[in-house]
C-alpha cells in the first residue's frame, strides 16, 4: 500500500467537500467522538399544598457517558450501468465517504481515518482499458488501486464525500457485452497498513468500525470494508447482410419459379440488418453484376440511402451497383433496423 | 405578649416547609443493554451503566426518587430534558401511576403527545413526532413516606 499521498489527499478531500458544499440538503452526521453526554433530572413536590422547592428544583446526579469513536466506510455507485460505443471513454462514478464521527474536533485536533481504495474486477465480458481517478475539488487526478486515502468523517452526510471514478476506454467487442468493477474501501489503522479490526458495539476501548455488506464478494457487514459496483456496457453496431433472387419476368413456366433462361429478368434483394445498439455510420454496399447478365437500367432501388448508383464495367473492373448510407440506426428496443436494396438483371 | 406569640407563629409558618418537609431525593442512571451469556450458557440482555456509547445506540435513562421523610410528598413532578445529541424513542417513557407529558418547546409547555404540534420553516403546523420532544415530565400525585418511584425513557444517540 502506498502512503505517500495520503496527507495531500486529506487537503484535497476537504477541497472537494468545499466544492460540493452547496449541493444537497443537510443530513445530520453522527455525534462527534469524545463528546460527553450528560443527563440530569429535576424534581419538585409539595407537602400540604406548600411547594417544597420554591427556589430551585431538586436535581439528580448527572448520568454521564462519552460518545465512542465510530468509523463507517460508505461506498456508493452513482452509475449502475454505463453504456458506450467502441472507441469512446466512459466513466463509472462512485462516492466514498466516512459516516463515522472522528472528524476534526473543535480544538483543531485532527483525527482522520485511513481508507485503502481498491478497484477489483468483476465479470468482464469485454476488457476496456481502465484508469482510476479522484476529484480534488478542481481536477480529476489519477491514483492506483490500493492507494491510501485520508477521509475525515463527514460533517454533512449528503455532501461530504470523495468522488472517485473508473475511466474506461472501450475497445472492440460484441454488442451488450458487460464489464463490472467493484470499488472497495477498507478502513486501516493510522499507519495505513493494517485493516482495522472490527470490535463489538459493547467494546468500550477500541474504535468501532461499522459498515453494511457491500457488492464485492466477501464484503460482509461490520468487517471494516465497504464496496459498491458499477458496470460498463459496450454498445456496438452489428451489421449483417443477405441476398435473395427471384425471376420476375420471362422465365419458363410460372413466373417466379426457378427456370432461368436467357431473356429472363432476375431481381436481387439485398437486406442489411443492424441488430446492434449503435448507429452504423458510412455504410457502403457493393455488388457485382453477375457474369452473363446485364443490369436493367434504372432498376436499382435503395430505401433511405444517401446514394445509389450503377457503375458500368471499366477496364478490369466489372459492372456493379453501389449503395451508401450515411448511417443505419441501431435497433429500437428489440427491433433491428433493416435496409433493403433491390436491382434487376437480364440473363444474356 | 401577643406580639411575641404572633411573631413566633409567623416564624413557624415561614419555617413550616422545612419543618414538615418530606425528604425526596432523585437519582439518574444512563444504561445500555448488552447481550451476555449467563452461567447456564444462555444469552440474555443485561443492562449496564453506559460509559462509552456508539452513535445509533439506544439508551435507557432511569430516574429513581425516594421519599425518605415522614410526610407524604404531593404533586411530585419530575422533569427530564432529552439529553443533547439524543432523540427520544417514541412510546418509551414509563412511570407507574404517573401522568406523562412532553414538551416540544424547550420545557416551557407540556402536553400529551396527541396535543403537541410543531411548525415547519414556512410556519405550517403539523403533529409533533417523538423526534421533536425536548423534555419529558412525569407527575405523581403522591409519594408516601418511604416510598420509591421510578420513571424512565429511552433515547437514541444521534
Amino acid at each position: 500500500m502506498k502512503t505517500a499521498r495520503r496527507n495531500i489527499l486529506y487537503g484535497l478531500f476537504l477541497a472537494a467537500v468545499l466544492a460540493l458544499g452547496s449541493v444537497g440538503t443537510a443530513a445530520a452526521a453522527p455525534t462527534r467522538a469524545g463528546e460527553t453526554i450528560s443527563n440530569t433530572a429535576t424534581l419538585t413536590y409539595e407537602v400540604g399544598g406548600v411547594n417544597q422547592t420554591p427556589d430551585d428544583p431538586i436535581a439528580s446526579n448527572a448520568a454521564v457517558f462519552v460518545v465512542d469513536r465510530l468509523v463507517k466506510p460508505v461506498v456508493t455507485a452513482d452509475t449502475g450501468t454505463v453504456t458506450g460505443n467502441n472507441g469512446t471513454t466512459q466513466y463509472l462514478n462512485f462516492k466514498v465517504a466516512n459516516h463515522g464521527n472522528d472528524r476534526v474536533d473543535t480544538t483543531g485536533t485532527e483525527e482522520t481515518t485511513k481508507f485503502v481504495l481498491t478497484v477489483a474486477e468483476g465479470t468482464l465480458g469485454f476488457t476496456p482499458s481502465v484508469t482510476y481517478e479522484y476529484f480534488n475539488g478542481t481536477d480529476w487526478v489519477a491514483f492506483t488501486s490500493g492507494e491510501v486515502f485520508s477521509i475525515p468523517a463527514a460533517e454533512n452526510l449528503a455532501t461530504d464525500y470523495l468522488q472517485v471514478r473508473i475511466a474506461g476506454i472501450f475497445g472492440v467487442g460484441a454488442n451488450d457485452e458487460r464489464a463490472t468493477y467493484h470499488l472497495v474501501a477498507t478502513v486501516v489503522d493510522e499507519g495505513g497498513t493494517n485493516k482495522l479490526e472490527t470490535t463489538t458495539a459493547s467494546d468500550t476501548e477500541n474504535v468501532i468500525a461499522i459498515d453494511e455488506s457491500g457488492s464485492y464478494e466477501g464484503d460482509d457487514a461490520a468487517d471494516s470494508v465497504h464496496s459498491a459496483s458499477s458496470t460498463f456496457v459496450l454498445q456496438s453496431a452489428s451489421l449483417s447482410i443477405s441476398k435473395t433472387q427471384i425471376i420476375t419476368a420471362g422465365g419458363y413456366g410460372t413466373e417466379g419459379t426457378s427456370y432461368y433462361l436467357p431473356g429472363a429478368i432476375v431481381e436481387y434483394t439485398i437486406t442489411l440488418t443492424n441488430s446492434g445498439s449503435t448507429t452504423a455510420d458510412s455504410v457502403e454496399v457493393n455488388d457485382v453484376i453477375p457474369d452473363y447478365t446485364t443490369y436493367v437500367s434504372d432498376s436499382l432501388e435503395a430505401t433511405a440511402s444517401s446514394a445509389a448508383q450503377f457503375i458500368a464495367a471499366a477496364g478490369t473492373d466489372p459492372a456493379k451497383i453501389r449503395v451508401t448510407y450515411a448511417s443505419i440506426p441501431g435497433k429500437t428496443g428489440e427491433v433491428s433496423t433493416v435496409r433493403t436494396i433491390k436491382f434487376k438483371v437480364e440473363i444474356d | 405578649m401577643n406580639r411575641i406569640i404572633s411573631s413566633f407563629l409567623l416564624l413557624a409558618l415561614v419555617a413550616l416547609p422545612g419543618l414538615v418537609a418530606a425528604e425526596v431525593e432523585i437519582s439518574s442512571q444512563a444504561l445500555i443493554e448488552v447481550e451476555v451469556v449467563n452461567e447456564k450458557g444462555e444469552k440474555e440482555i443485561q443492562q449496564i451503566q453506559a460509559t462509552k456509547v456508539l452513535p445509533g445506540t439506544e439508551l435507557l435513562f432511569v430516574n429513581s426518587c425516594l421519599n425518605s421523610g415522614e410526610k407524604a410528598a404531593d404533586d411530585v413532578a419530575i422533569h427530564n430534558p432529552v439529553p443533547e445529541h439524543m432523540t427520544y424513542v417514541g412510546g418509551s417513557a414509563y412511570g407507574k401511576g404517573t401522568i406523562i407529558t412532553f414538551s416540544v418547546d424547550g420545557g416551557q409547555n407540556f402536553a400529551s403527545p396527541e396535543k403537541l404540534t410543531v411548525k415547519d420553516a414556512e410556519g405550517k403546523e403539523s403533529p409533533a413526532e417523538a423526534k421533536d420532544y425536548t423534555h419529558i415530565r412525569w407527575l405523581l400525585k403522591k409519594l408516601a413516606p418511604g416510598e420509591q418511584g421510578e420513571v424512565g425513557f429511552r433515547a437514541r444517540l444521534n
